[in-house]
This record gives structure tokens, C-alpha cells and sequence, in this order.
């Protein structure tokens, strides 16, 4: 079966990407092995929209939007299915309920998302019995399954997915006594905070870990250790784990990845052409709106590849130093504006990001308020700030 | 509840991989078998939480029981496994040394091999080992490798087994807990703790984890130890090519790098003493498991972690095998199976179904098939798969790209809890470690079973991954 664009993953990242691709002229296929929305389905808080459609919504409606939008284009077709192999030569091997197809595009956008930290990876000690979830796994028992899942939780990891499945937990009527967080910092914004932890005071315990879960059929109680060394058990039936995500990149184990995961252009292209990537897929973080946003970039510059509209660009190198633990895209294609997304890696007040030359000149500033590891700090650069490699760091305003 | 209406020729208590290859080597005679477990499937105790290996041969000490049943099994298992549609894969074992007085300790072992009629094994210098084993430690001084040693799936060795045996008449009942036992003239009744009954001319311990309370039961006092194991589980691809060991000390064989046959890797397990029959992870452990495997096989803690889980051997104080009828009435016991007891399993178990010297039964057929897997098949393979049955084409594990139609078949077979699926597939084993699949395989056990949700548990009974509603 031959296809334009095949776009793997029918999420956030891939809705958007399939769309654009079309309004582009391109033929799509958008594969998608459960609901249309991936993660956002189970999302019934209110923090998407805003950006893109300037009202905010659930994440049901966010994609409901899309999914409606989808639907105006007979060039997109949806295969509900599981892309079980994926080729350098860009053939995939598709899995459905009706058979199984190998599809030939000529460019791919890879928006498969990704995969929660489950327990067994971190250093819990003691037993894992039932009782054990991760945070996405937790919201979607109570918000689309409907289901029970504890009376008394302690959730992992402060970060939107831990703070978000806390929230949900109260007013689902669970217990949540409380969150904790390993690093002396939380991994949220302060509103994000307010949101969900301080309007149903639920303590956040910094430098806190999760040493050892107990319980033999389910889980009984937990052993808190805190930054002092004291222990504290708390007992429990449920433990909600929100310990960061990783992509799940094994289908495209062909495109190597550089140090913080795999690298792109501002065209969201990979280092193999024709390899477009976006989403949770590229790079975690929190906000739909960003993550469509750069799926977008990512169909519409995947459709002009694929109808021979494009070809390779020149770019210039954007590399993180210093307390910038990573950036995207790490290639800026010349003439062009770009949103770069920053990531440092400890909090950092009245930050300023310098963009300096080979030789540690500073070529540019870019003011920014406060930035944390656990928030991505968005800038966009104008085609005329880059014109040459740079380097990226964050710097505090004394 | 089992209500007694049959007098058994033999009820097996256990099923782990000694009970189901003792009940299935039983069936090859004109005999009554039933097989009595406590919990709702077979593969729960160690069966169900160990290292794969099929060891050649060479680590038990001359003259005992292990040392005689771990050479024989490791050479009946290739085609043993291969009649039961068991993965084996003979990669050969190392066994690597540091320093002069551990290159001393491979000569031992290679003596203790050659008297336990183990083939192909030789000491190796530094050179032919790291051109075996790329990975390993260069720090090495010497290494005994053994070409015949093997991996296998030991949780799919005591399906087939159980399987093949209940295809064979052998009768398998779960939740059958025996806590009475009544001697009559020609037979012995069990009670279980639930309230049910079975009968049988001879009973056979083979419960593992539950081997001392159940001897004292039928009337014989052991002394057996439990010995915790850790392991830690990592990614695709394999570190090494074979099971990779250090100088084994009088614990055990100790912490080894292992591939499995997934395509996975591991680290483990720890051997430590311990009161309590349930596993569980100490919380040093996993730095304890780095240190010893980084010594064999350096930057492996660096590999990305799946999981970590925990498993308790229940072993014998002289640490061999112990197979001998129990005082009183026809009562035997098959315990301190641990390590090598997965391989010498098909060797102990056809030895002592021979030894009653009862009649053949010519019906008994060997041949067990494993459950199609669509994973891995050619396009034109899976097509052809799913247009025989679509719900090959509904993956509901992603990771491991196991279908809808196999969860099925494996709830046909047995499984009844997410966990039980999940050893006899591998959902929930990949790199989601079932935080995208266990809802649905839950699911699919509910609706195969007929069971409400909240019903379905993850392994023991009351473990539901679910509350109900007067929770």
C-alpha cells in the first residue's frame, strides 16, 4: 500500500501532524492503536486549548477538536492498528484486526509517544504486590474505566503526571497522603502546585523517597526516607508512580540518537531523511498545545518532503552547556524563525539564556524570569539571531 | 471444591516444575495422577521466579543426587524440550576467574565435571573468553567454558509440562491447600483448607517452597532453608551472549549476567538467608547486584532497567536433592530442589516414574504444542494468522506485540490472574512493564472467565488490580 506521509501514533502530536499534512496536498495514513488522543483521553482537567484555540478545555475536548477537524479530510486515512515493524526505506509493517499490510511512504512522522517509569525501575525495596500504578495508568482506571483503585495513596514523583493523578485521586475520594519528590525542588510550577496540591492540602515532601513499599496480596504501607535520614511509614492501599517518561523508540532503533535522545532540525526532520519525529516521542514535557503545536511543524514539512517540494536545508548547531541539560530542535534551518525549547537542570531565578560563539562571545540574551528542571522554557528566535553554531546556556541575572 | 468420587494412584503436591514433570512422566504408565496446588495455577513458587539456565553440569560435588541428575537432565534436555514446544537455546556458560587462586578453583571444577560425565568443557585463556564474550571484565585471568550449557523459558517448561500431563489424563486441581491427612490400610486422604478431599494410594511432596510443612504433614520431619534471590532485569540487547558466572562460593553459584531467551538481559540473583517464604527486594540489594556483576562484566549497570523482581529457593541443609519415601505409608518426597533442579527436572522426574515399574500406557503422547505467537512471524505469515482468527490482529501489548487471540488461548490453558498471562506470554514484560497493557489483559480475563473486573487478580488470590464496591 503506498501513502505520502504515514504518521504513526494517532495522539496529541500525531492529530495535528496528520491535519497539516493534508492541508498540505499530501495523501496521510495515521495509525493509531487505541483511541483517538492517546494519553489525552484520559485527561478531564481543564489546562488544554488555551494556546491553540484560546479557551481552555479537557483533554477530551481538546481532541475532539481535532478528531472533528480529521474528519474533514477524505485524504487522511485512520488504520486502527499497531506499526510492528518500521524500515529504514521507510515500508511498515501494519498490524489490524484486519490483516497485516506493508504501507511504503515517502516520509514518516514518528509521534508513537511514550512510556511511563514504572516501580520495578526505581530502587523501591520491599515487595510490589497489587496496588502499584503508574499515574497515567491510575487516571485512566478512574476517568475513562471508571474504575476503583485505592482509598489511601502516596503518589511518586511531583511533576504535572503525580500532581494531576493527585488531584484526581481526591476528588475521586481517595486519600492522598501525600506526594513526594526526591530532589529538594519540585518538579512543577508553582501554580500547578496551588492547583493540585495546596487546594486539598496535600503535602508535598521534598528530598523524600519512597525506600520500600510493604504488603504481601496488596500494598499495606510505605516507608518514606527523608532528607535527614528519618524514616517515616505511611500506611496506605495504593501507590500512584509518577517518576518521569521515556519515548518509546523501539520501532525506529535505526535513527541514532544523540546524548539526551534523538536530534532534529526546526523542521522537526531527523538526522535520517525523510524522518520526521514529534511529541512525546522527541522530548517529554507538559502542555498539549506545545506538543501539537510541533506536530504541526512536524505533518506540514513531512507532506512538502514527501511531494519533492523540499530538500535538505542548511542548518546551524544549537548545543546545551553549562545548566542547559538539553534543548530541542538542536538545528536551527537558516532563514528561518524557530520556538527552541529549553531544559535546565536545577531551579534558577531571574535566568537569562546567552547564546554564545565558538569563542564564549555572547551573541545573544534572551531575559526569562525563572526557570526549573521540571518546566521547559520556550524562546522564539528570529531567522536574523541565527547565523552561526551557538551554544546555549542559562545564566542567573545578579 | 473437589469432592472425592475418585481413589488416585498418585496425588503430586506442587505444581512447579518438579510436580508437573513428575505428574507428566507418571502419565507415560497406566496410572491416575492428580496434581493438588495451593494457588490458582501452576509456575507461582521458584518455578516461576529463577534464572532460565540449563547448567552442564560441572558445580555439583561428585556423588550426590544433584551431581548425578544435573548431567543427566542437561543432556535429555534439548530434545525434552523440544517434544514439549520449549525454547532451549545452547549458548554455552562461562565461568570466569580473577587472579591465581580462583584460576585453582577452575581446575576443580573441571575435574568435578569430568567425574560427572560432563562433555565439552575446557579452561580457556583471558583471549578465547573475551573473543567469546566481548563484554566480559578483561581483568580476567582464566575461564571454564562449557559449549553444552543452554538457556530455556522456565515458566513455559512448567506450562508445557502441565499441559502434556493433563493431555495425558493427569488431573490438576488449584486451591487445593492439603492441611489433614488421614492414613487409611491402601491409601491416603488429604484435606484441604478450603474443605475438599482427594484420595490416592501414594502421595508425593513436591512443594518447593512449602516442602517442610508439608512432610511434617505426612508424618516426616526436614530441615529445609529458604534463600532469597534478587534479580534485576534489563533491555534488549543482551550484554552477553551466555550466561556469564564468578568462582562460585559455598552460597551458591552467585550473581550472574545472563541472557534470557526474550532477548533480554539480567543480573542476579543474591543469596541471602531468609524466615519469611515470600520474597521480597532488600533495599541494598540492588547495589549489591551492581557491584558483583559490574566485577563480571563491566558498565552493565549502565544497561536500561526494566525491572527488578525477587524469588525464594527453599533448599535442603546439606544443600542436595532429596528423593526418599517418607516414614509412614506410601509417602514420598522430591525436595531441596533448588539449583540445578530446573534441569535435573526431566531426570529426576522420568527416574522415578520408572521406578514403580508399572505398565505403559501405549495412548501417551509427548508432543505438546506452545501457543502460536504472532511476534516475529513474516507478513505473510501474520496475514495468513489473522485472517484465520482476527483477534490475531488486535495487539493488546504493544511492547511485546502479543495479541488478543494468544491472551485467549493461554486463559484456555490456565492462566486465571494478569500474572499468569503474563509469564506464559511475556505481556507486561517489555518496556512498559504493563503500565499500557495490564487494564486490558484484566479485561480480556474478565470476560473469558466470566468474572467481574475487580475480581481479577494479579497473581494471588485477593490481589485484584481493582476495588470493588465495599472496598
Amino acid at each position: 500500500m503506498q501513502t505520502d506521509v504515514l504518521v504513526i501514533g494517532g495522539g496529541a502530536a500525531g492529530l495535528a501532524a496528520a491535519i497539516a499534512a493534508a492541508e498540505k496536498g499530501a495523501n496521510v495514513t495515521l495509525v493509531e492503536s487505541g483511541t483517538l488522543g492517546g494519553t489525552l483521553v484520559r485527561r478531564i482537567d481543564d489546562s488544554f486549548g488555551k494556546q491553540i484555540f484560546g479557551e481552555v478545555m479537557t483533554g477530551r475536548e481538546y481532541v475532539r477538536r481535532f478528531t472533528d477537524k480529521l474528519s474533514l479530510y477524505p485524504r487522511i486515512r485512520v488504520v486502527k492498528g499497531v506499526v510492528t515493524a518500521l524500515g529504514a526505506d521507510k515500508t511498515a509493517e501494519i498490524v489490524s484486526t484486519d490483516g497485516c499490510r506493508v504501507y511504503k511512504a515517502k516520509a514518516v512522522v514518528l509521534a508513537s509517544g511514550s512510556r511511563e517509569r514504572t516501580v520495578g525501575m526505581l530502587d523501591v525495596g520491599g515487595t510490589h504486590p497489587a496496588g502499584i500504578m503508574t499515574a497515567g495508568a491510575a487516571l485512566k482506571a478512574m476517568n475513562v474505566d471508571g474504575r476503583r483503585i485505592g482509598t489511601r495513596a502516596v503518589v511518586i514523583g511531583s511533576g504535572e503526571s503525580g500532581l494531576t493523578a493527585a488531584r484526581r485521586l481526591t476528588l475521586e475520594g481517595v486519600k492522598v497522603e501525600c506526594v513526594t519528590e526526591r530532589m529538594p525542588y519540585s518538579a512543577c510550577t508553582p501554580d500547578m502546585k496551588v492547583y493540585c496540591l495546596d487546594d486539598y492540602r496535600i503535602p508535598l515532601l521534598l528530598s523524600a523517597e519512597v525506600s520500600e513499599i510493604r504488603g504481601d496480596v496488596r500494598v499495606r504501607e510505605v516507608v518514606i526516607l527523608r532528607s535527614g535520614g528519618e524514616e517515616q511509614t505511611v500506611r496506605c492501599d495504593l501507590v500512584v508512580v509518577a517518576a518521569g517518561r521515556m519515548p518509546l523508540s523501539a520501532l525506529y532503533g535505526f535513527i541514532k540518537p544523540g546524548a539526551k535522545g534523538i536530534e532534529t532540525d526546526s523542521h522537526c526532520m531527523t538526522c535520517s531523511a525523510g524522518f520526521f519525529i514529534c511529541g512525546n516521542a522527541l522530548h517529554v514535557r507538559s502542555g498539549a498545545d506545545n506538543v501539537s503545536e510541533e506536530g504541526r511543524i512536524a505533518g506540514g514539512y513531512a507532506a512538502e518532503y514527501a511531494l519533492k517540494r523540499r530538500i535538505a536545508e542548511k542548518a546551524y548547531w544549537l548545543t546545551p552547556t553549562g545548566n542547559v541539560s538539553a534543548l530541542w530542535p538542536q538545528r536551527i534551518v537558516a532563514g528561518e524563525g524557530a520556538t527552541v525549547a529549553v531544559r535546565v537542570n536545577r531551579p534558577i531565578r531571574s535566568a537569562c539564556l546567552a547564546f554564545k560563539d565558538g569563542t564564549g562571545k555572547t551573541v545573544m540574551r534572551k531575559e526569562k524570569l525563572t526557570m526549573i528542571p521540571g518546566d521547559e522554557t520556550r524562546i522564539y528566535l528570529d531567522a536574523e539571531d541565527v547565523t552561526q553554531n551557538l551554544y546555549v546556556v542559562a545564566e542567573e541575572n545578579l | 471444591m473437589l469432592y472425592n468420587v475418585r481413589m488416585y494412584d498418585f496425588c503430586i503436591i506442587g505444581g512447579g516444575v518438579i510436580g508437573c514433570a513428575v505428574a507428566r512422566e507418571l502419565t507415560r504408565y497406566k496410572t491416575g495422577v492428580v496434581v493438588v496446588e495451593s494457588r490458582e495455577d501452576v509456575c507461582t513458587g521458584a518455578s516461576g521466579a529463577n534464572s532460565g539456565i540449563i547448567h552442564a553440569g560441572y558445580d555439583p560435588v561428585p556423588g550426590t543426587l544433584k551431581a548425578k541428575y544435573n548431567a543427566l537432565g542437561a543432556k535429555m534436555f534439548p530434545s525434552y524440550a523440544a517434544a514439549l514446544g520449549v525454547p532451549f537455546v545452547r549458548t554455552g556458560s562461562l565461568l570466569v576467574a580473577f587472579g591465581e587462586s580462583e584460576k585453582d578453583m577452575l581446575r576443580v571444577l573441571l575435574e568435578r565435571g569430568e567425574k560427572n560425565g560432563v562433555k565439552n568443557l575446557r579452561v580457556i585463556k583471558k583471549e578465547e573468553a573475551l573473543a567469546l564474550e566481548p563484554y566480559v571484565s578483561p581483568e580476567l585471568s582464566a575461564a571454564l567454558y562449557s559449549a553444552d550449557a543452554g538457556i530455556t523459558n522456565p515458566f513455559e517448561l512448567t506450562y508445557a509440562l502441565k499441559e502434556n500431563a493433563e493431555k495425558n489424563g493427569a488431573r490438576f486441581e488449584f486451591g487445593f491447600e492439603a492441611v489433614t491427612c488421614e492414613h487409611t490400610a491402601d491409601a491416603i486422604k488429604l484435606g484441604s483448607a478450603s474443605g475438599g478431599y482427594v484420595t490416592a494410594k501414594n502421595v508425593i511432596n513436591c512443594a518447593g517452597e512449602g516442602a517442610g510443612p508439608v512432610a511434617r504433614l505426612l508424618g516426616d520431619l526436614v530441615y529445609m532453608k529458604h534463600r532469597m534471590g534478587e534479580y534485576v532485569l534489563f533491555d534488549k540487547p543482551s550484554a552477553v551472549r551466555m550466561p556469564v558466572f564468578g568462582v562460585p562460593d559455598e552460597r551458591g553459584k552467585g550473581v550472574l549476567v545472563s541472557p534470557a531467551v526474550s532477548g533480554k538481559f539480567f543480573i542476579g540473583p543474591t543469596s541471602v538467608e531468609s524466615k519469611r517464604v515470600n520474597p521480597y527486594f532488600r533495599r541494598g540489594a540492588v547495589r549489591e547486584l551492581f557491584s558483583a556483576a559490574e566485577k563480571l562484566v563491566p558498565g552493565v549497570s549502565c544497561a536500561p532497567r526494566l525491572t527488578k523482581y525477587a524469588g525464594m529457593r527453599t533448599a535442603a541443609a546439606d544443600g542436595d536433592f532429596h528423593i526418599f519415601k517418607g516414614g509412614r505409608g506410601n509417602v514420598w518426597h522430591i525436595i531441596g530442589t533448588d539449583s540445578p533442579g530446573l534441569t535435573a527436572a526431566p531426570a529426576i522426574a522420568s527416574a522415578f516414574a520408572r521406578s514403580f515399574g508399572l505398565e505403559r500406557e501405549p495412548s501417551f503422547d509427548p508432543v505438546r504444542h506452545g501457543i502460536v505467537r504472532i511476534a516475529g512471524k513474516s507478513a505473510a505469515e501474520k496475514q495468513a494468522l489473522i485472517s484465520c482468527d482476527s483477534r490475531y490482529g488486535n495487539i493488546v501489548c504493544r511492547c511485546e506485540c502479543v495479541s488478543e487471540a494468544e491472551v485467549i488461548e493461554a486463559i484456555k490453558r490456565g492462566a486465571r490472574t494478569v500474572d499468569g498471562v503474563k509469564k506464559r506470554l511475556g505481556t507486561g514484560m517489555g518496556k512498559c512493564q504493563g503500565s499500557g497493557c495490564d487494564d486490558k489483559i484484566a479485561a480480556l480475563l474478565a470476560r473469558e472467565l466470566g468474572k467481574s473486573i475487580e475480581n481479577v487478580d494479579k497473581n494471588v488470590c485477593g490481589s485484584g488490580l481493582y476495588l470493588g464496591e465495599d472496598a
